[in-house]
């Protein structure tokens, strides 16, 4: 079991930047060395471990700590005067649990688990609605329904205590009645026990146990599953009927002066705040990003996006396994010198007996202004972040018959199947089921490591995203080529003028998740004279929302359709950091991957890879300068360390109906995928047989060409596999032939020959096939 | 234990077994990808995988026993995948069937 794990604060810097190291040591001490990462592949078929140690003055010996993740989102209130002089007063929330029975479960509480004090409106052991009140000197009391309440259905969850009498009062009201289901029920009872006024903060979805060591949070405990909304504290004993009119928002004046705090979650949706709506303000703060832009109790199903009917949409949704920050305590911290060039560099901790035991933390040195170089890798850390610490071998998955392979577990897998708290990926589904939403890159990402392996990685190398894509970073180092490493964060931020200074960037393996200030930077870059070479498959797929003011996390909604591991809620396609459509690019006007780089997701399988042959467009004059070097019959790319091929796990195809431009060209195309290899969902309309490799003329890939406005060009490989076949045979192949080819034809400013020509006649597309034509002309009859 | 496919083994199958042994990735005939399928769709609990004990050169065979549960390890050791896909289906062979392969 991994006993060193860290992440650092910032995943791309500049000469003169400082960045800071977290580290979780379980040994005595670690060594901490900074080196540049060249290639992660253990393959001995492959390039091998190739790393340069840079002299750096944090290269040294650390003592170990441990440091643990506090995993488990909550809402949080800071105790304050009206909320520890309660009296008699009355707690209520709309509540909708996902797992009523997994034990107790605050809802919303003051109440410190460290001795004990406060209040605490609870889903106790029996499932269903209890308030708990504790003294702080042993005595605690509860009163509880004693009925479970049924998963994903909506309750009012309301408790009084009346410090007069000692008497509390408890009801559950379930929202939707079913004959005979028996979940609605209120209890009375007096009790013995007063509960303490502590300086606990207001919890909501968790209790308090105490402050994490960098004091900026609560370690939650007893988190709960599912959606909060409306959640009110009232002075005094509140009757039903007043009960129902702080729910509403039409409380009387005298009703609306005696409430301590009414928490309305719909006003702050984008933000990691919580206003309190009451007189007093009790505003407070979300920790480890629940998700918000949900449905709440009051929704209709008439609006689907939240921003037009904010008041329909106040709820959230924890989770007990939600992260963002880890929180940690920081190590050292490096401020990269200016000696550093661009690339990609890691803290390399080594520990343990024989130093045996170690911890990649990856990092990238982007080029300080104005000493951009021609070529730029695009670091894919937003689709790093989709998969970071996925769990889709140990999670209730069809993994291999995905892959048909047997399942191979990393030491990385073993460690995150049982160490929950470091989050998951948005493939993995939360403790309760639900597909996750929210990925941050500010935990240890223990798959984002050189050597890492992973079972989507195709037989032989095995890699997948980070690691996959050192076989990029190898080949260029060793055709000798000058290149850059910017990240597509800095590109989200910094929009196309982070990509203008370079003649040619270069994508990863699998680019697959894409913001729309990304989108933009990078489409508006190849129409500005820049020009794209698309190393992978399934890229520009997804698109997904940065939040705001946290830094480092993205959210998706998977709404409609795609290839997708979970589908959310009806009326939660929006997603709640920016309220935009999230979901498949090709849905979202004219967009996509064919528009940005001619091809488009088109077929999976994660077994074996193959080859492609070369089409009639590739003899193309405008595309002569590809093929030097390469026989006309020549099959390109049969051999590879993924998969044993460069054709293989996720290929896209050529497709007028998405987008390619009408000018592509489409100048080799893959063949004879095995029956693992499947067309992806959304080009199924009905389900029909021979939708596999064997049969299917969409599993494929195509390698692509079109020239852009300005000088631009895009190529397009239109496979994961491809980079895995540049390194083979010391790069001597025809892989790599062909990429140098299209690379030093890219840097060359040389404009390509633009010949103005009619429209050509349209090649038959998915949108006319699927009506059982092969021409537009066909299709209009 | 749920399944990915409700196909049940017979008899019939047998005669996939050294083709199965001799050719466990790649392209496949119907019948194997079927019998192949109901193999590999075990549930997660009591799935047998491999563990990377040396990158590309040792497996351990285990099975899983689900979400955030430790792995059960079998005293199987194997020195290339293909060796581990082998050791793998005589273990869902015998579950399946009762037969032990050799």
């Amino acid at each position: 079991m991994l006993k060193i794990t860290g992440y650092s604060d910032q995943i791309s810097v500049a000469p003169g930047d400082k960045i800071k190291f977290m580290v979780n040591c379980e040994h005595p001490e670690y060594q901490a060395q900074i080196v540049r990462v060249v290639s992660g592949d253990l393959n001995p078929e492959g390039p091998g471990i190739i790393e340069e140690t840079i002299d750096t003055p944090v290269n040294g010996t650390y003592a170990g700590r441990k440091q643990e993740i506090y995993a488990g989102s909550y809402a949080m209130v800071p105790s304050s005067a009206p909320l520890e002089t309660l009296g008699s007063f009355s707690v209520q929330v709309m509540v909708w649990p996902t797992t009523p029975r997994k034990g107790l479960q605050g809802l919303v509480s003051k109440w410190s688990t460290k001795d004990n004090s406060g209040f605490a409106l609870v889903i106790d052991e029996s499932g269903g609605v209890a308030f708990m009140v504790g003294d702080g000197n042993g005595g605690v009391a509860s009163v509880s329904i004693g009925k479970p309440m049924v998963e994903y259905e909506w309750y009012l969850a309301a408790a009084t205590y009346d410090a007069d009498t000692g008497t509390i009062t408890v009801r559950q009201e379930p929202q939707f009645e079913y004959p005979t289901i028996d979940d609605a029920g209120a209890a009375e009872e007096k009790v013995s026990v007063a509960p303490a006024m502590n300086k606990a903060p207001v919890m909501m979805a968790a209790c308090y146990g105490g402050d994490t060591p960098r004091g900026d949070a609560a370690i939650g405990t007893n988190h709960f599953n599912g959606k909060l909304d409306s959640p009110a504290i009232v002075a005094g004993v509140l009757s039903r009927a007043e009960s129902a009119q702080i729910l509403a928002g039409n409380a009387s004046t005298t009703l609306a002066h005696r409430t301590i705090a009414a928490w309305d979650f719909s006003l702050d949706i984008a933000e990691t705040t919580i206003t309190d709506a009451s007189s007093h303000r009790l505003h407070g703060k979300i920790v480890h990003l629940p998700t918000r832009g949900v449905t709440g109790y009051n929704w209709t199903g008439e609006e689907m996006r939240w921003k037009h009917a904010p008041e329909q949409y106040g709820a959230i949704k924890f989770h007990d396994d939600d992260v963002y920050d880890s929180g940690w305590d920081v190590d050292f911290e490096l401020t990269i010198p200016d000696s550093m060039k661009s690339g990609i560099y890691a803290a390399h901790l080594l520990a343990g007996e024989d130093r045996n035991d170690e911890e990649y933390i990856p990092f990238v040195v982007r080029p300080a202004p104005g000493k951009e170089k021609k070529v730029c890798f695009l670091f894919p850390i937003t689709s790093y972040k989709a998969y970071a610490n996925e769990h889709f071998a140990t999670d209730p998955w069809p993994a291999e018959i995905m892959t048909h392979r047997a399942i191979e577990l990393d030491k990385h897998h073993i460690f995150l199947n049982e160490h929950r708290e470091y989050g998951h990926s948005l493939y993995d589904r939360h403790s309760d089921g639900s597909g996750v939403h929210i990925s941050s890159r500010l935990r240890p990402v223990l798959n984002m490591r050189p050597k890492a392996q992973t079972m989507l990685g195709g037989d032989g190398s095995q890699l997948w995203q980070f690691n996959a894509d050192t076989h990029l970073t190898v080949w260029l180092e060793k055709m000798g080529y000058d290149f850059d490493v910017i990240t597509d964060e800095d590109v989200h931020y910094g929009g196309t003028d982070v990509l203008a200074p370079y003649s040619v960037v270069l994508t990863g393996s699998h680019p697959e998740y894409y913001s729309k200030s990304m989108f933009d930077a990078v489409f508006d870059y190849t129409h500005q004279g820049g020009r794209l070479m698309y190393m992978g498959g399934n890229g520009f797929y997804w698109r997904v929302s940065y939040h705001t003011s946290a830094p480092g996390v993205i959210e998706i909604r998977r709404s409609e359709g795609g290839s997708r591991a979970w589908a959310p809620k009806s009326g939660e396609y929006y997603t709640g950091f920016t309220c935009e459509y999230s979901g498949l690019w090709r849905r979202q006007g004219r967009f996509g991957p064919n528009v940005m780089a001619g091809v488009g997701f088109s077929a999976e399988g994660f077994d074996i890879s193959t080859y492609y042959r070369r089409n009639p467009d590739s003899f193309d004059e405008r595309v002569k300068f590809m093929f030097e070097g390469i026989g006309s019959e020549e099959l390109i790319g049969d051999f590879g360390l993924i998969g044993g091929g460069a054709a293989g796990l996720e290929v896209d195809r050529v497709e007028r109906g998405f987008g390619t431009p009408p000018h592509a060209l489409c100048v080799a195309s893959s063949e004879n995928h095995t029956d693992t290899y499947l067309v992806v969902v959304e080009d199924i309309l009905f389900n029909l047989p021979g939708c596999g490799g064997q049969e299917n003329e969409f599993v494929r890939g195509d390698l692509c060409f079109f020239e852009t406005p300005n000088g631009g060009a895009v190529f397009s490989v239109s496979s994961m596999a491809w980079i895995g076949s540049l390194p083979w045979n010391d790069c001597d192949n025809n892989v790599s032939k062909l990429t140098k080819n299209v690379l030093d034809r890219f840097v060359d400013p040389t404009p390509f020959p633009v010949e103005k020509k009619p429209a050509p006649v349209m090649r038959d597309c998915y949108s006319w096939r699927v009506q059982g034509a092969t021409s537009a002309a066909e299709a209009a009859e | 234990m749920t399944t990915m496919t409700r196909y049940q083994i017979s008899d019939a199958d047998r005669k996939w077994i050294d083709h199965i042994r001799q050719q466990p990735v790649g392209i496949q005939p119907p019948e194997v990808i079927r019998l192949l399928n109901r193999l590999r769709g075990e549930a997660i609990e009591g799935k047998y995988c491999l563990v990377i004990d040396r990158p590309h050169k040792e497996w351990v065979v285990a099975e899983m026993q689900g979400r955030g549960k430790p792995l059960k390890y079998h005293n199987i050791r194997v020195s290339s995948r293909e060796e581990g896909e082998w050791e793998i289906f005589k273990l869902r062979w015998y579950r399946h069937t009762g037969e032990t392969l050799t």
